[in-house]
C-alpha cells in the first residue's frame, strides 16, 4: 500500500503487515510536534485530502461488491463519494446521503495547500490531483444521470480510475503521482514539527526527514532490534541500514542527489491564481440581471411557477427548467434569452398567462438565469423586449453548473 | 489498492449483475415469454390477466368477473398500496400478467409489483428530458419484454423478469417537438405473420405532425408508419392553407382500438396547430380532430374512412378519449359501433364499419364555441382541459348505456398576432386559456339507442378518471378529490367509495388472482391540465397504486 508515512489519526488504517514500528514512530512524532501554528499544515491537509479521496473510493468499491437489483445503493455510493470530494459547503453536496469524508472535502484541502507563495515541487503533483479529482467528480455526476445500471457502472468505473490516479499509483520503484506520490517524494510528507535535515548531508539522526529544495530524499528511522519491515508500496527507492538507522530512500532521492551538487533552485514564480482546470472555451455570458431581482424572482417563482416546475425547478407536472438536460435542450434548440423571455411573458403561468406584473416577469426571469448560473450584475433584467437578449444563448455554462440531478443550485 | 478496484472493477460489476439475475430466476419461469397471440385476441374474456391498457383491443373497460356485486361492494377494502417515487400525476393503466402488475409513473418509471401483495419485484427508473409535461399511460407486454415509450421519444424494452434494459431506441423522428405518453400496444398481424408494437407520437402542440408507427418488438425497427396529415397530392391536403400542414399537429396521443377480424385500427387524432390561431391554417385541417379507421392488414396502412368531429378547431378541443368498439342497440337493432368523446364537451357514436354518425350528445356546458380566440380575448366553454378527457368511458351491454365522465369548465382564450415555431416549445399562436368560473364534472350514462342520459351524477370537481364496468352491474371510477367510487350501473347511485388521498386521473383495472377479484387504481397529483383548478384539495398523499378486494 502506498503512502505509509506517519499519518494523522483520522487516516483510515489500510496497510496490513509490519507497521507497528511506524505506528510507534507516528506517536513519537505527534508528541514531538508542537501544536500547529496558524499557518496551513500542508502535511496534515494532504493526508486529509488523501483520506477523503480514499473514502470516496471505498464507497464505490463497497457498492460495487453489493449484489442488489436496484440502482439505489450505487447512486447513494456515488453521492457519498461526491460528498467526500466536494465537502459540505459545496452546492453539489448531497446532504441527505451522508459524508464518508470530512467536512472540508478533498478539493478544499488541496486548495489550502496550494494557496501559498512559492512553487515547491509538489504543486504540479497537486494540480494533477485536482484535475483527476474533478474528472472523477464529473464522471460520478454523469453516472448519477445514467439511464441504466450498466451505463452507471461503466461511468463509475472510469471515475474510479480518476480517483485512483488522484490517490497515486504504486509502482515497482515507488509511488508516483497523486497524493501518495507527493507525500512520498516531497516535503509534503514531512509532518509538522518533525526533524528536518538536509538531504545533502550524511544521515546523522533518527527520526529525521532528509529534504532538499522541498524534495524528500529519505526518512531515517531508529533501527530497533528484532524485525523491522516496511509496507511494500511505501514509495521507497531502497532501504539501507546505516549507523543503527534504517534509511528509507524515496523515489526523489535521485533527483536530490543531483541537486545537492548544484546551487539552490532559483526562486520560483508566484503561482497563478487561475483555477487549475478551467475548461471554458466560450466567452463568459454577460450579466443580465441583479441579485435583488433574482431574490424577488425566487419568491414569484415559488408562488406562481413551482407547482408545475417544482420548487427547485426540477420539474413536476411540467418540465424541469434548470439543470443539464434543460440547458442542453436550450442549446440544441437555440433558445436565446429573448425567446425564453417571450415565452414566459406571453404564455406563463399556463393557466393564467400574462397575469404577472412586468416587474414580476423580469424578476422571475432573473431567477431563472441565476438558477442556470448566469452571472448577476448591476443592470436589471429588462421589463420589455430587448434586442440584446437575442444575442445571449441559453446553454450550459462551462464549469459553472452542477447539473442533474441537482437543479437550480446556483441560487442568488 | 484492493484487487477489485483495478481494471477488474468492471468484472466486479458483471458479477453483481449475474448475481441478481440468478436471484430472479425462480420468477422467470412464471413470466414466460408474455401473452400469446390468442391471449391477446381473447383478452376480453380472460379475467385472470389484464394485458392491454383497456383490457382488450376493443378499448372497452369491461370485465365478466362477478365476485364484486352491487350487494357486497361495501365490503371492498384496500388490501395494499404501493407508493410511487415520482412527483407528478399517475395516468397509468395497470397491466397484469401472471400475477405481476406493471405500472408506470409520470416520468416513465416502471414498476413490477406482486398483484397479491403489492410487493415490488423490480423497478426501472428513467430520467428523461421533459418537453412540456410529464405523463405516461402504461406499458405493453410481448416476447418476455415490458415496453415503455418515454417523454424524450425513446422506445425501451425491459426484461419482464428483471426490469433490466434489453434495448433502447430513439423512436420519435424529432425529439425537440415529439414525445410519447401512450402505452405501446402489442399486435400480431395474422396475414403477414408480423408481431408489432403500435405507438402514436405525442406532438400535437409543439409544431410536429402526428404519426403512428408499428415497431418490431425484437429491436425497435420501424415496420410501417402512417402520417396523420395528408401531404401534397394526397386526398385532404387541400384542407390546409399554404404550408400550414407542415406543422399541422393531429397527434396520436392516446389509446387505440383494433378490430383483429378486419385488421382495422381505430384512432382519434389530435387538434390542429397552431392551436389557437385559425387564420394561420385556413380550411378543415384534416385529419385533425377526427377518428380514422385504417386497414393495417399490410405494411402499407390505408385509410378506410374518417369522421371529423370539429373541423378547423381553434380551441384545442381534440377527441382525447380513446375509441371504444362495442355492439349496442340502436332502434332495436344491434350494431357494431365506435364511441368517441372530445374536449369540446361532445360524445359521439359512429358506425364502426362506415364511420357514419349515429348519434351525438353534449355532455359538458358549452358556450362561445363558434368564435375563434381573439387578440383581446374571448370566453368559450369547455376549457382546453374540459369536456371528455383522455380516459374516456366504457359501454355496459346490460343497460345499453355508455358511461363516460365529463368536465364543465370555461376559459378566456387569447390569440397572438402570429404563430412562431420555436423548436422544443409550444406552437400555439396564442396562450392556454385562463380559467373562468367554477370547474365541475359529471358521470354520464348515455343511452346508446337514444343519445339521451339514463342518469347523470354530478361532481363538485372535474371528472376525468377512467370507467370500469363489471358484468355484475358496477361502474368503478375515480375523482379528483381522491375518492375511488363504485356506482350502480343501472341507477347511477354511488354504492361505495374509498379515499386514496390523492386525485385520480387514471383508469381502473380488475383481475382475479387466486380466486380473489382485485381492482387496481393509480392516484397522485392532478394532470397538468387540471393543476390550475382552484377547487382542488390543497394537499395530496403522493403518487400510489391501490388494490381493492372484498374483505374476507
Amino acid at each position: 500500500m502506498g503512502g505509509a508515512f506517519p499519518s494523522a489519526p483520522s487516516r483510515p488504517a489500510r496497510a496490513s503487515g509490519p507497521v507497528a514500528l511506524w505506528a510507534g514512530f507516528s506517536l513519537a512524532c505527534a508528541l514531538l510536534a508542537p501544536a500547529a501554528n496558524a499557518a496551513v499544515d500542508a502535511h496534515a491537509e494532504t493526508l486529509a485530502a488523501l483520506a477523503d479521496a480514499q473514502a470516496a473510493i471505498a464507497e464505490i468499491v463497497q457498492a460495487q461488491d453489493t449484489i442488489v437489483n436496484s440502482p439505489a445503493p450505487y447512486r447513494r455510493a456515488a453521492r457519498r463519494a461526491i460528498n467526500a470530494i466536494v465537502g459540505e459547503d459545496d452546492p453539489l453536496f448531497y446532504r441527505a446521503s451522508g459524508n464518508p469524508g470530512d467536512a472540508a472535502g478533498a478539493l478544499a484541502h488541496i486548495d489550502r495547500v496550494l494557496d501559498r507563495r512559492g512553487n515547491p515541487p509538489w504543486v504540479d503533483a497537486l494540480h494533477g490531483v485536482q484535475v483527476n479529482l474533478r474528472a472523477g467528480l464529473a464522471r460520478l455526476r454523469d453516472a448519477l444521470a445514467a439511464r441504466e445500471l450498466e451505463d452507471y457502472q461503466f461511468t463509475v468505473t472510469d471515475a474510479l480510475f480518476n480517483l485512483q490516479a488522484a490517490v497515486g499509483q504504486p509502482t515497482r520503484t515507488g509511488v508516483f503521482g497523486g497524493l501518495e506520490g507527493a507525500l512520498a517524494t516531497t516535503a509534503l510528507g514531512v509532518p509538522a514539527g518533525a526533524h528536518r535535515v538536509s538531504a545533502c548531508e550524511p544521515v546523522s539522526a533518527a527520526p529525521a526527514w532528509g529534504v532538499k529544495d522541498d524534495y524528500l530524499a529519505f526518512v531515517s528511522v531508529p533501527a530497533a532490534s528484532g524485525t523491522a519491515g516496511l509496507p511494500e508500496d511505501f514509495g521507497s527507492r531502497d532501504v539501507r541500514v546505516e549507523g543503527g538507522r534504517l534509511i528509507v530512500r524515496t523515489a526523489a532521492a535521485g533527483i536530490v542527489s543531483k541537486r545537492c551538487g548544484a546551487r539552490s533552485a532559483p526562486a520560483a514564480d508566484p503561482p497563478a491564481n487561475d483555477p487549475p482546470a478551467a475548461a471554458s472555451s466560450d466567452d463568459p455570458p454577460p450579466a443580465l440581471y441583479t441579485r435583488t431581482q433574482a431574490r424577488a424572482g425566487q419568491r414569484v417563482f415559488r408562488q406562481h411557477c413551482a407547482k408545475c416546475h417544482g420548487r427547485n425547478l426540477q420539474g413536476s407536472l411540467g418540465p424541469a427548467i434548470a439543470g443539464t438536460q434543460f440547458l442542453e435542450a436550450a442549446q440544441h434548440n437555440h433558445w436565446s434569452v429573448e425567446i425564453i423571455r417571450y415565452l414566459v411573458v406571453n404564455t406563463m403561468p399556463l393557466h393564467d398567462p400574462g397575469s404577472l406584473s412586468k416587474e414580476q416577469y423580469a424578476d422571475v426571469l432573473a431567477y431563472l438565469l441565476a438558477s442556470s448560473c448566469y452571472p448577476a450584475g448591476d443592470k436589471p433584467f429588462p421589463q420589455r423586449d430587448d434586442p440584446g437578449l437575442k444575442k445571449v444563448q441559453l446553454q450550459p455554462l462551462a464549469g459553472a453548473h452542477p447539473g442533474n440531478p441537482k437543479f437550480g443550485t446556483c441560487k442568488p | 489498492m484492493s484487487p477489485s478496484m483495478k481494471p477488474g472493477a468492471r468484472r466486479g460489476w458483471l458479477v453483481a449483475l449475474l448475481g441478481s439475475a440468478a436471484l430472479a430466476a425462480p420468477s422467470a419461469l412464471l413470466a414466460a415469454a408474455g401473452p400469446s397471440h390468442s391471449q391477446y385476441l381473447n383478452a376480453a374474456s380472460d379475467n385472470g390477466d389484464w394485458i392491454l391498457p383497456a383490457k382488450s383491443y376493443t378499448g372497452n373497460r369491461y370485465v365478466t368477473a362477478t365476485q364484486i356485486t352491487p350487494h357486497n361492494v361495501r365490503r371492498l377494502k384496500r388490501i395494499w398500496k404501493f407508493k410511487i417515487d415520482d412527483n407528478a400525476g399517475v395516468e397509468t393503466a395497470p397491466i397484469v400478467w401472471h400475477g405481476m402488475v406493471y405500472v408506470t409513473s409520470a416520468h416513465d418509471r416502471v414498476y413490477a409489483l406482486n398483484a397479491k401483495t403489492g410487493k415490488l419485484a423490480w423497478e426501472f427508473k428513467d430520467n428523461p428530458h421533459v418537453l412540456a409535461f410529464a405523463a405516461n399511460r402504461g406499458v405493453g407486454l410481448m416476447d418476455g419484454n415490458v415496453y415503455v415509450a418515454t417523454l424524450d421519444g425513446h422506445l425501451i424494452a425491459l426484461d419482464a423478469k428483471t426490469g433490466k434494459k434489453v434495448w433502447d431506441v430513439v423512436a420519435a423522428h424529432d425529439t425537440s417537438n415529439t414525445f410519447y405518453s401512450m402505452a405501446p400496444v402489442p399486435y400480431h398481424n395474422a396475414k403477414t405473420g408480423e408481431d408489432m408494437l403500435l405507438l402514436g407520437a405525442s406532438n400535437g402542440d409543439w409544431g410536429g405532425i402526428g404519426y403512428i408507427t408499428a415497431f418490431n418488438p425484437k429491436n425497435g425497427e420501424r415496420i410501417w408508419e402512417w402520417k396523420t396529415i395528408p401531404g401534397p397530392g394526397e386526398p385532404g391536403h387541400d384542407s390546409w392553407s399554404g404550408d400550414s400542414w407542415k406543422r399541422g399537429g393531429a397527434a396520436v396521443w392516446s389509446g387505440i382500438a383494433i378490430d383483429p377480424e378486419t385488421d382495422t385500427l381505430y384512432m382519434d387524432l389530435g387538434n390542429p396547430q397552431p392551436d389557437f390561431l385559425g387564420t394561420a391554417r385556413k380550411g378543415a385541417n384534416l385529419y385533425s380532430n377526427s377518428m380514422v379507421a385504417l386497414d393495417i392488414s399490410t405494411d402499407k396502412p390505408a385509410l378506410k374512412w374518417y369522421y371529423q368531429f370539429i373541423p378547423h378547431d381553434t380551441h384545442d378541443w381534440d377527441p382525447a378519449m380513446p375509441p371504444v368498439l362495442f355492439h349496442g342497440k340502436v332502434g332495436g337493432e344491434e350494431r357494431a359501433l365506435v364511441a368517441a368523446g372530445d374536449k369540446g364537451g361532445n360524445f359521439w357514436i359512429l358506425d364502426a364499419e362506415t364511420g357514419k354518425l349515429v348519434d351525438h350528445t353534449v355532455v359538458s356546458f358549452q358556450k362561445g364555441q363558434d368564435t375563434e380566440p381573439s387578440r383581446a380575448g374571448n370566453i368559450a366553454c369547455p376549457n382546453t382541459n374540459g369536456g371528455v378527457e383522455f380516459n374516456g368511458g366504457s359501454f355496459d351491454p346490460a343497460t345499453n348505456a355508455f358511461i363516460v365522465p365529463s368536465v364543465n369548465q370555461c376559459g378566456l382564450w387569447k390569440s397572438l398576432d402570429k404563430a412562431v415555431y420555436i423548436a422544443g416549445q409550444f406552437y400555439l399562436g396564442g396562450t392556454f386559456p385562463k380559467l373562468v368560473g367554477p370547474s365541475t364534472g359529471q358521470l354520464n350514462a348515455i343511452d346508446v339507442s337514444t343519445g339521451v342520459f339514463q342518469w347523470r351524477h354530478h361532481y363538485s370537481l372535474p371528472s376525468i378518471a377512467g370507467v370500469l364496468i363489471t358484468k355484475s352491474g358496477i361502474a368503478f371510477t375515480g375523482e379528483l378529490n381522491g375518492d375511488f367510487d363504485a356506482f350502480d350501473a343501472k341507477s347511477g347511485r354511488r354504492l361505495w367509495h374509498a379515499r386514496t388521498g390523492s386525485p385520480i386521473v387514471a383508469p381502473p383495472s380488475a383481475v382475479e388472482i387466486g380466486g380473489r377479484e382485485i381492482v387496481l387504481i393509480a392516484s397522485g397529483k392532478p394532470s397538468i391540465g387540471m393543476s390550475g383548478v382552484k377547487e382542488l384539495p390543497k394537499h395530496d398523499k403522493g403518487e400510489m397504486i391501490s388494490a381493492f378486494a372484498l374483505s374476507k
